[in-house]
């Protein structure tokens, strides 16, 4: 379904995607980690064809998307959806009129139509109260909610989740990827969703893949990754859940953390263990 | 101590070099944004409702603005006009010189200005922050094109309101001479607007709506270009918008002294 093959772009001349390749296969959900400043979202705006690579193919069912121009590109893009990191609300609009927004745009529905595939929308995401409120006075979860919601509108058939759960609070986060979550299941899309968010997106997806320096150092299932000896990923990992368990996150993913050691988890355990054992 | 100089020297080339590149890319970049919004302007569909949102803010929201700096513009050129006209003992041209003065100068060139500075920098920040907020981004991925639900209606709005407006800042402001020559300096009513239909030709009236249409395509132009493409951040929108007004009103008064060599 998509191909990302030996991608690079440079900024300035700053190499920032050197020979970046991964493949995600239909319906799958793939994703991106990395520390900050890695290319993710770089990385992710070129899967989109929003920006083009200075050399590389980025392959979506079966179509150079760097090959692709004009018309054609737009047609692409109708089976996208692109959840922004800022949610990309328009700001002048409701709620109800920004998820509204597409289908007034790219369909012919009637008002009544569009009212119930938006309510229904809205519904999805929890959010039906919320309709005649505008993007400044919601909350960033809600906001994240409704953007969301407008992605979802047009049923698309691709799916790109640029760090769909920075800024919020950890319970936010997790009901954010909950509801990513129940809506793959809801709308079978492929999805590729860039986050920090270890290993609680683990969960919810089917493949990992790691930027480092530009590249994909590792990509796999998620407990492969976890397992993974590799000290790049190894040293990745055990900060990032070292992180969410200083942070108090009690995100439950069956033995995340048993792969990794001298965590607090691991120490836990084994003392649970010994006192058994005695 | 050569080296240091050969470097000095070497470098000074190389920044020249680069700021000359800059300018040119600027300028081809300007020149296609320009291009593509011309063709977006005479391919259908237009976002009519849109376009009227934008004819509203840029044109009747700036009605009063207008209207005041009209009225006082001209109060100034009946009082200037007068005294100067005393001297040579011709102050039943007053009118007239009122009149042409706004009409073919000051008129469409104050008016252009105005707009740049209210609804013109208002334009380049709004773009920006949908440029910095993805929402340009959000549209482009909806499948819609950003030239024809932004930068079009913004664009045949400068184009239809700059002129309008210009019209009413004139009617105000002989209007406004009138007040100051007339009612205050004691200039005849009949003398002040009885010469006006001598001495102003219909050329002049068009000359200066053919310069208002030009700055409104400026303002639009410039304004657009530098909100679609602002850099980064609220500080990069806030740079945008006065390069936007600085080079709007700096091609406004360059454009005007080209125009009036053609038209005269």
């Amino acid at each position: 379904m998509i191909k990302i093959d030996d991608v690079h772009r440079s900024f300035n001349g700053t190499e920032v995607l050197s020979g970046a390749s991964f493949e995600v296969e239909k319906g799958e959900m793939l994703a991106v980690i990395g520390s900050s400043g890695e290319g993710k979202s770089v990385l992710l705006r070129h899967t989109a064809g929003l920006m083009r690579p200075d050399s590389g193919r980025v392959v979506v069912d079966g179509q150079d998307l760097c090959c692709l121009s004009g018309r054609r590109l737009v047609k692409m893009w109708r089976k996208f959806g692109f959840l922004f990191q800022s949610n990309a609300l328009f700001g002048s609009m409701s709620v109800f009129d920004n998820v509204a927004f597409p289908l007034r745009e790219k369909t012919r529905l009637s008002s009544a139509e569009i009212k119930d595939r938006v309510l229904h929308e809205l519904e999805g995401v929890g959010l039906p109260e919320a309709r005649n409120k505008y993007p400044a006075e919601i909350s960033g979860g809600m906001a994240r909610r409704v953007a969301l919601a407008r992605c979802l509108i047009l049923s698309p058939e691709i799916m790109f989740f640029d760090e769909p759960t920075t800024g919020l609070d950890p319970m936010i986060a997790h009901s954010i990827l909950n509801l990513i979550e129940s809506c793959h299941k809801r709308h079978k899309f492929t999805g590729i969703i860039v986050t920090h968010q270890i290993p609680a997106a683990f969960s919810i997806v089917q493949k990992v893949a790691m930027l480092y320096q530009g590249a994909i150092q590792i990509v796999g299932e998620p407990k492969e990754v976890l397992a993974s000896t590799d000290p790049v990923v190894a040293r990745f990992i055990r900060g990032s859940t070292l992180m969410t368990i200083y942070r108090g996150g009690l995100f439950t993913m069956p033995n995340a953390f048993d792969h990794i050691p001298g965590t607090r988890h691991n120490r836990d355990k084994a003392q649970q263990e010994d006192e058994g054992v005695q | 101590m050569t080296d240091l100089a050969e470097k000095t020297s070497l470098g000074a080339v190389r920044r020249l070099g680069n700021s000359t590149l800059f300018v040119l890319r600027t300028m081809g970049d300007m020149g296609i944004f320009l291009a593509e919004t011309l063709f977006f302007v005479f391919i259908p569909p237009l976002k009519i409702h849109r376009l009227l949102r934008r004819i509203q803010f840029i044109g009747f929201h700036s009605i009063l603005l207008i209207v005041l700096s009209g009225a006082f513009t001209g109060m100034v050129l009946g009082f200037q006009g007068y005294y100067s006209l005393t001297r040579v003992g011709a102050t039943a041209f007053l009118g007239p010189m009122v009149a042409l003065s706004l009409l073919k100068e000051i008129g469409p060139v104050i008016t252009a200005l105005m707009v740049t500075g209210r609804a013109g920098s208002a334009v380049t920040a709004e773009i920006g922050i949908m440029r910095i907020g993805e929402e340009i981004d959000a549209l482009r991925l909806m499948g819609l094109n950003p030239f024809r639900y932004l930068i079009v209606p913004v664009f045949l709005a400068g184009l239809i309101c700059v002129p309008l407006l210009t019209a009413v800042f004139n009617v105000v402001g002989i209007f406004g001479g009138y007040l100051v020559g007339v009612k205050l300096l004691g200039v005849g009513a009949g003398v002040y607007f009885g010469e006006m239909p001598a001495v102003v030709e219909a050329s002049d009236v068009l000359g200066g709506i053919y310069k208002s249409v030009v700055f409104g395509g400026i303002i639009a132009w410039i304004c657009c270009y530098k909100g679609y493409h602002a850099g980064f951040g609220p500080e990069g929108v806030s740079r945008s918008t006065t390069r936007a007004v600085v080079l709007s009103s700096v091609l406004i008064l360059v454009s005007d002294y080209f125009l009036t060599s053609i038209l005269l």
